[in-house]
């Protein structure tokens, strides 16, 4: 069912009176409409269109995860300090859920100059009280939020595929979990981007007889559109970290070390086209090969074992989508931590800054 | 590191057992249950990547057909009951892992056949010698499918793989039978390696149960006799006897839901926390409710069980026959369609509080739910006058609309002292958006990882049957009192209201 989908963050209230216009918008909504919330969601941007790019998603992802939705976007190098707000809700009609209208609010602010610095209370004042809070934090972290922020929040997400500088973003985003470690999950969503790829390849090797090969693996090759290099290497320090894999250098170039001693070479070629940020996984053996490739124009993987004696398993399996709103619908539909986002992270972390 | 026997690469990434390869056999695979359920089921489980990597689905029927020709007739079935849009190319995948196997079930030379046939498919398939087989045919044919399988040797796995069996209910008529089935059962697999399906175990309320009970402290300190006044478990649906009547005049309503389905969510409800969350330990806890349930026999039948048959009247606004001018029933069929049980569960925890279930056709509305109605607050202050006697009931609803809700008093704004009714109410299907799989998608996938849990055990079935034999032959020998009867379309007989009222308790409505 198609979302009703508004660019407008809605009607204009003042910043004191939120509660109260709240309640007015529901007292006045027919009885065939349900506020429902699961999870306070919280997006900061400072990109100048994050209203207008975000109200969109915000209705888009209602449709499947009920939110009391803030949406901040701010400009701390505006010269006049200002805050604006504004209120709306996304309403839809869902098959499972009978047949009222199911609501998500949303809460808009526009925080200029000087008023930036009071993200803190901003969040705070304006949460539905018990339910888990998850920030996303768009674009590149800064270090200006007071610590007691991350240490009331639930789930940070970042997409690191957004940054223009990875390797001190990885700091600060590790710092900031360690200062939360007791209730902070950190989520990127450019590890949840290729959640459907690792599982296609951990499935090829539940079979047995490729299971035996594994610990041989020799040879990795990962396709990916350009500008997911980072995506890919993600995907690589997941291999790396789950086969106790440690990267070394030999006269300039770099392979990993396994624990039987033996090499793993690697190589991430990058596409001009392709139908997905990571196409494609091929793992070489002694003897055998696998690989988990993306369809073209598809929804799913194609996974596929192969041994030097002509046997070969093939399996289809859904390769989720590309789309920000899927990403984020599947980190909010997830529980949990990420236990093993940053010992990949860590396998692969000497390769971060190289081209 | 990792178990070298282990995937390292599934650390983390579901937080389930895995399916493991396999080849799945359907007996009696023309039937409606594999075009309905499990074909639907099996290709919703391909679509969510939840299948192992080796799979063929054999099936096995005696009707001649070619596994292309079945192919595109499970295809079609796929299309119409799958609950979610079939995908062409993923289909088409999936289909090229089902084949068709014709032989008559009684013939050994198409269990010997089919044995070469599987040893064939391990090695195309990369099944890896591991079989499920499900018996989805007629239970008449139980007996034969299962001696030709332990004499074909097909029921013993070979080192490193497994062999493991599904049963679809009924398991039996009676307790006999069903000692004799699960002879029969137990001579060809062992218990660990059996699978009886309750479909209502794989619910995700039913499930869910579990959770609420378990992981709330708040429900579990309250959920005994010194704060229960009553349970209430309805199984309610406005469907007559429709197409089923050949069955369902030799069932009834207490063999056909009673025995199985609410006995279970009795347990579900009334059980103590296991020791942890293995099948065993979880079945061990139900097995003690059905041991500890009082005996219902000869006169205490009369007094605690109503049973009754639907006779012409409406449902939705529209006349429906009686029961007994339905197509198949005989003109003075005395099955009853609905039955109504007062149960006392007799240990610590329930001691006092009766149990009422019920369960019924061509009832006005469609609901599976468990009413826990807590006791009322003494009659000082607010409930002065025993006005707050129903004052707290929490519902788990089953089916439709699954969900919980907890109704509570609260005092109406205003300068008067008004107290009324509100309700707290968590519906699955508005709180989360994603779609609730089949039970069948759950149970597949759980008998495919060798979890046991949702499943019956024997020694489950056998108590239940020895429960409900005391029903029936109290019933059989007329000490208990004859049926009564019900207008389609109403909440049942009075008797059954009679019930409730003496001990001062009302049917919910649903």
């Amino acid at each position: 069912m198609e979302p009703t989908v508004t660019v407008s963050p809605g009607l204009p209230v003042e910043v004191g009176d939120i509660d109260r216009q709240l309640g007015e918008l529901w007292s006045a909504s027919d009885a065939g409409k349900v506020r429902a919330s699961l999870v306070n969601l919280v997006i900061y941007s400072e990109s100048a269109d994050a209203i207008a790019e975000n109200t969109p998603l915000l209705a888009e992802l209602a449709s499947d995860h009920a939110f009391r939705a803030l949406l901040v976007q701010a400009n701390p190098h505006a010269e006049r300090s200002e805050v604006k707000a504004w209120i709306t809700a996304h309403c839809h009609r869902r098959e499972s859920g009978g047949p009222k209208e199911i609501c998500s609010e949303q809460i808009t602010f526009l925080l200029d100059g000087r008023a930036a610095g009071r993200l803190t209370n901003i969040v705070f004042s304006h949460l539905d009280s018990d339910l888990p809070l998850c920030f996303w934090w768009q674009g590149e972290l800064h270090p200006e939020p007071e610590p007691q922020l991350w240490t009331r929040v639930d789930r940070l997400i970042v997409d690191s595929h957004a940054w223009t500088r990875p390797g001190p973003q990885f700091a600060m985003l590790r710092d900031i979990a360690s200062v939360a470690a007791g209730r902070c999950a950190v989520c990127d969503l450019n590890w949840t981007r290729v959640f459907h790829l690792r599982y296609a390849v951990a499935q090829i090797f539940d079979l047995p007889t490729a299971r035996e090969k594994l610990p041989r693996l020799h040879n990795v090759e990962i396709r990916y559109l350009s500008g997911y290099r980072l995506t890919a290497l993600e995907m690589l320090g997941w291999l790396a970290s789950r086969l106790g894999w440690h990267l070394e250098e030999d006269g300039g170039s770099s392979f990993f070390r396994r624990p039987d001693g033996g090499k793993a070479e690697f190589r991430l070629r990058e596409e001009k086209d392709a139908p997905a940020p990571v196409v494609s996984v091929e793992l070489g053996f002694p003897g055998a090969t696998a690989a988990a490739k993306r369809a073209i124009n598809g929804d799913f993987y194609f996974i596929d074992f192969t041994s030097d004696a002509g046997n070969s398993t093939v399996q289809m399996l859904p390769a989720g989508r590309d789309k920000i709103s899927d990403i984020l619908l599947s980190e909010l539909g997830r529980v949990g931590r990420h236990p093993l986002y940053w010992p990949a992270i860590r396998a692969i972390e000497p390769l971060i800054g190289q081209r | 590191m990792h178990n070298e026997a282990e995937n390292p690469l599934r650390d983390g990434l579901v937080n389930r057992a895995v399916a493991e390869p396999c080849a799945l056999v359907i007996f009696g695979a023309t039937g409606d249950l594999t075009r309905r359920k499990l074909i639907p089921a099996l290709y919703n489980l391909a679509a969510d990547g939840n299948l192992p990597a080796g799979l063929a689905v054999v099936c096995f029927a005696r009707r001649d057909k070619t596994s292309e020709g079945f192919r595109e007739e499970l295809g079609e079935a796929a299309r119409k009951y799958s609950r979610r849009p079939v995908n062409d190319e993923l289909w088409n995948r999936f289909a090229a892992s089902i084949f068709y196997h014709r032989s008559s079930f009684d013939d050994p030379s198409g269990y010997l056949s089919l044995g070469k046939e599987l040893d064939s498919l391990d090695q195309r398939m990369g099944t890896h010698g591991n079989r499920l087989f499900y018996l989805a045919s007629s239970p008449t044919e139980f007996d034969v499918i299962l001696e030709n399988l332990r004499s074909s040797g097909l029921s013993q796995a070979k080192p490193g793989t497994w062999s493991r069996l599904i049963v679809e209910k009924p398991f039996g008529t009676d307790l006999p039978s069903a000692r004799r089935l699960n002879e029969a059962v137990g001579s060809a697999f062992p218990e660990e390696d059996t699978f009886r399906i309750d479909h209502y175990l794989g619910k995700e309320t039913a499930q869910n149960l579990m959770v609420l009970r378990f992981a709330n402290t708040v429900f579990e300190a309250l959920w005994n006799h010194r704060y229960v006044e009553n349970v209430q478990i309805t199984a309610s649906e406005p469907l007559g006897v429709e197409t089923r009547a050949g069955y369902y005049e030799k069932s009834g309503a207490l063999r056909d839901m009673v025995q199985n389905h609410l006995l279970q969510l009795l347990c579900l409800t009334a059980m103590e926390p296991p020791t942890d969350l293995s099948a065993d330990a979880v079945r061990d806890e139900k097995v003690k409710v059905l041991r500890a349930l009082r005996p219902l026999t000869g006169k205490s039948v009369a007094e605690n069980v109503i049973r009754a048959q639907y006779t012409e009247g409406f449902i939705n606004g529209c006349e429906v026959p009686g029961y007994r001018q339905e197509p198949g029933v005989a003109p003075d069929s005395v099955t009853e369609t609905y039955v109504a049980l007062r149960l006392h569960i007799d240990n610590w925890r329930w001691a006092g509080v009766p149990f009422f279930v019920r369960v019924g056709k061509r009832l006005p509305k469609s609901g599976t739910e468990i009413a826990i109605q807590f006791r009322p607050t003494p009659p000082v202050l607010f409930n002065r006058e025993s006005q707050l006697q129903d004052a707290n009931t929490l519902v788990i609803r089953i089916q439709p609309d699954e969900g919980i809700s907890f109704r509570m008093a609260a005092k109406m704004p205003g300068a008067l002292l008004q107290i009324e009714p509100v309700k707290m109410d968590f519906h699955y299907g508005t709180s989360f958006g994603k779609p609730t799989p089949e039970a069948y998608e759950r149970l597949l996938l759980d008998a495919m990882s060798g979890d046991a849990t949702l499943f019956a055990r024997r020694d489950e079935v056998e108590n239940a049957w020895t429960f409900i034999d005391g029903i029936r032959t109290a019933w059989d020998d007329g000490a208990a009192p004859r049926l009564d009867f019900y207008p389609a379309g109403t909440w049942g007989p009075r008797e059954a209201d009679e019930l409730l009222a003496q001990d001062g308790a009302v049917w919910r409505r649903l």
